[in-house]
């Protein structure tokens, strides 16, 4: 167990849920902003601000016992710089999307990185979270250690949803150690010849950990013990990527080439090998096939979800400020609302941050 | 005015009969008694309720029909699958029906390229890996009856089982899912490319105790089979040392297949039944399996070997061929069956802790069963340290069960106490509901009943079970108490 200097105290915190509460004894609906790097990746919430960055620190981190627990405002650079020099890491690769991003933005958001088809998702690495409900009460579901099957998973839930449910004061992650080497493939192939490779590489057991591909060149990630990846890199086959750690940060924080001038951009997750998108245009793709991004416009948006829902996934169309979602049907529309309401009931949580409906 | 009701209830539940009768083959549903008796009860058999009426559907329309006409009569539903649960999560609810969805069992897809399966939920889970087999690729999840029980058990359960410390449990490897909600309409839950938009539903389905609705589709992911998987003994004169080696282990960052640990009475009770050789006078052996690529597994069982050595194992067995890790897996896995040849009953409990208490919960757990004069065998996942302390008694003897749960309950207390959790793998169902008093606070508890209202808002969906009710906690006597108050005194209290 790592003592840490409490960079603020629980007092903090306490503050944060007078704040809040007060907000919710008014009926006052409540934006929640934490170091304000995704604001695009959601629908505009108005209402009375909460910034839950001064709310921040690690509050235990026990390396033998793989978990952390920290604040919701910490930054998520810091805690993986803390982990680091533990040799231990986020296996998710979160996308920080900005110097100020805190953890319980990427928590609420949902972000998972290139690894994510390979090392499982962020919901995958969360034990626990501690969030304020919409009628004020401070709530903890989970627990620090893997398996917990008692009660509905409901940190599980907070997941992606966009602090819709709550807001998240601490969260507890389950770590790993970093793999001790890693090494990046390159290959020249076409988009289709690319997917099929992905397929066939993917049914073995190397220890691919992130692969993407763009213009022609397809990238594939290895990580693990050095001889073991070494044949598998062999194996796969294409010239070694120098630098390989720059370009899966340019992948992961969306500062690729490709990205550049993407005031408009459709996100796709697909099935791995879904057909290729039927539209023109430049795409990238990532997470092993399944995430796409396509910039453009879209003439017909209603088609384009249309087309993704008919591949069995789901799209997501970001404009320059915000993201609308693939359109829900009736039934889940209605799913959420109740649930929104169990949570919520007078809907003052970041309202109508994903879906106008909730 | 309860002579009424109960009047009432009798009159729809022969109505209820009436109508499944007509509207269903008569084969599909089941109401004579002795018939019934087969269904009285899941793998937890200390409870046993007899239901209304049993039905075993063929047809999605089918199950429409169950649940409007069950709507229509205020008629519980507890679906079943293998009927192979420990925590009671299918045993009938008074006066309501069960619904099995035992021929719902078609593989419906095996698509390699994707690496999933699609598959109905009366699927066992082994039937899964057995069709990926020939693809290279299996199903991760192997809960011990994985035999017998099927893929909707599992993720109503959020099942685990040997290899979930490296490979996940079941919420780690569903994708998708189709689901009935009690009003009758089909939704489609998760996305294969691993997110959908709104919230996830997924994750709040599996482990949801088929609480908030009917699965009748689940989309797997399937992975490839390791090149190669070799099983490393270590046999230890003290059981602490066998579980500061489990910790030495994770903390270096090796992620073994399976980390388990067998204490001295299971050992010598699965010695009487299997011979494997293990040394008379052993106190503890940790079984550690490792699997992956042949070098890393070959660099890991050389790492493994030396931390054993260096924590004081007085003995080392590592498998030197496929028979032979299977042959020293057999006496892991016929622990239970052991267990039931030296002692009448055994009861099987189900806690995680974090793995650096292991050993002082080990302890603890001897002293309290010193007390309760009851002996207690171990084995378990130490490697996610999701123990499985087994209370040996004799139900003949007048008291011994009300011992037994008294200490069991002892033992969870002492699981949340250091940091973890009631239940690792079995769920609460019925059997602890009141330990679920420990680990949550009222305003959590009631969180999750408003959770089950959103989805299920006449309580129709296996009611009662999981989530216990306010009342209950009360009764428990472990009512958040704080200076004297009683936290939301304003709270309903049913």
């Amino acid at each position: 167990m790592i003592d840490f200097p409490s960079s603020t105290t629980s007092s903090i915190t306490n503050e944060l849920i007078e704040k809040i509460r007060r907000l919710i004894s008014l009926k006052e609906k409540i934006k929640i902003i934490g170091g304000g790097t995704k604001e695009r990746l959601g629908r505009k919430v108005f209402g009375n601000p909460i910034n839950v960055s001064e709310n921040r620190g690690i509050i235990t981190y026990d390396p033998a016992e793989l978990f952390v627990t920290v604040r919701s405002g910490t930054p998520i650079a810091y805690l993986e710089a803390v982990l680091k020099q533990h040799g231990q890491y986020l296996p998710f690769e979160p996308p920080h999307l900005g110097e100020q991003a805190t953890v319980g933005g990427v928590v609420a958001c949902g972000l998972s990185g290139p690894s994510r088809p390979y090392k499982g998702a962020l919901k995958d690495y969360l034990l626990k979270v501690k969030i304020i409900n919409g009628k004020g009460e401070v709530l903890t579901f989970g627990s620090q250690v893997i398996k917990n099957v008692a009660g509905f998973d409901l940190f599980r839930l907070m997941a992606g949803a966009q602090g819709t449910l709550g807001i998240i004061l601490e969260v507890t992650f389950k770590v790993l150690p970093l793999p001790p080497f890693s090494t990046t493939v390159v290959l020249e192939k076409n988009a289709t010849e690319a997917l099929r490779f992905l397929s066939i590489i993917a049914a073995k057991y190397f220890p691919i950990s992130a692969s993407c591909y763009y213009n022609n060149r397809l990238y594939v990630r290895v990580s693990g013990y050095e001889k073991p990846v070494r044949r598998a890199a062999k194996a796969i086959g294409g010239d070694i990527l120098a630098n390989d750690h720059q370009f899966w940060n340019s992948v992961k924080e969306r500062t690729h080439p490709f990205f550049r001038n993407s005031q408009r951009l459709w996100r796709f997750v697909l099935p791995q090998a879904a057909p290729l998108t039927p539209i023109e245009g430049e795409w990238f793709f990532d997470w092993g096939g399944s995430q796409r991004w396509w910039k453009g416009e879209g003439d017909n948006r209603e088609a384009i979800f249309r087309w993704a829902r008919d591949q069995g996934g789901y799209a997501w169309y970001l404009d320059k400020e915000e993201t609308l979602a693939s359109p829900l049907d009736t039934a889940l529309m209605r799913i959420h609302r109740r649930i929104k309401e169990a949570f919520d009931p007078f809907g003052l949580l970041n309202p109508g941050r994903i879906y106008e409906e909730f | 005015m309860f002579k009424e009701r109960k009047t009432k209830n009798s009159k729809n539940h022969s109505e209820l009969i009436k109508t499944l009768l007509h509207s269903l083959p008569k084969e599909e549903v089941i109401h004579e008694p002795e018939e019934l008796s087969v269904y009285e009860c899941d793998g937890l058999t200390a409870f046993k309720v007899l239901p209304l009426a049993v039905v075993i559907p063929q047809k999605i329309a089918e199950i429409l029909v169950i649940l409007s006409a069950c709507k229509r009569f205020g008629v519980p539903i507890v679906v079943r699958g293998g009927g192979t649960g420990l925590s009671g999560g299918a045993t009938p609810v008074e006066g309501g029906i069960v619904l099995s969805l035992s021929k719902f069992n078609q593989i419906l897809e095996i698509d390699p390229i994707n690496r999933i399966a699609r598959v109905e939920p009366g699927v066992t889970n082994m039937q899964v890996s057995q069709a990926a087999a020939p693809y290279g690729l299996y199903f991760a999840p192997d809960p011990s009856s994985q035999i017998a029980c099927t893929i909707g058990g599992n993720i109503a359960e959020n099942a685990g089982g040997i290899h979930c410390l490296k490979y996940g449990l079941t919420v780690n490897n569903v994708l998708a899912i189709k689901m009935l909600t009690v009003e009758g309409e089909i939704v489609s839950i998760g996305n294969v490319g691993g997110e959908s938009p709104g919230c996830d539903l997924l994750s709040l389905i599996v482990g949801s105790e088929g609480m908030l609705g009917i699965v009748i589709e689940a989309t797997l992911r399937l992975v490839p089979k390791p090149e190669c998987a070799k099983l490393v003994v270590g046999c230890f004169d003290d059981i602490t040392k066998a579980s500061k080696t489990v910790s030495q282990i994770i903390a270096s960052g090796i992620v073994p297949a399976g980390l388990e640990i067998m204490d001295k009475l299971v050992i010598e009770a699965v010695q009487f039944y299997i011979q494997v050789g293990f040394p008379i006078s052993v106190a503890a052996v940790l079984l550690c399996e490792l699997d992956g690529m042949f070098e890393e597994v070959e660099e890991e069982c050389r790492l493994v070997e030396q931390m054993m050595i260096q924590m004081g194992a007085t003995e080392i067995i590592l498998s030197k061929n496929e028979e032979e890790r299977l042959l020293l897996w057999k006496a892991r896995k016929s622990a239970f069956p052991a267990a039931g040849r030296i002692s009448p009953d055994y009861y099987c409990m189900d806690g995680t802790i974090p793995r650096k208490s292991l050993a002082f919960v080990l302890n603890r757990i001897a002293e309290l069963a010193a007390q309760y004069n009851l002996r207690v065998g171990n084995v378990f996942h130490a490697g996610d340290g999701n123990i499985h302390p087994l209370i040996l008694y004799d139900n003949s003897i007048a008291g011994e069960k009300e011992r037994v749960e008294s200490l069991g309950e002892k033992i969870l207390e002492l699981c949340v106490e250091v940091g973890g959790s009631i239940t690792g793998e079995h769920g609460v169902g019925l059997e602890k509901l009141g330990p679920m008093c420990f680990q949550f606070s009222l305003e959590e508890i009631w969180q999750f009943h408003r959770l089950k209202r959103a989805l299920d808002p006449h309580a129709l969906l296996n009611p009662g079970k999981a989530i216990p009710t306010l009342h209950r906690c009360a009764e428990f006597g472990k009512m958040h108490v704080h200076q004297g108050q009683i936290a939301f005194r304003n709270v309903e209290r049913f």
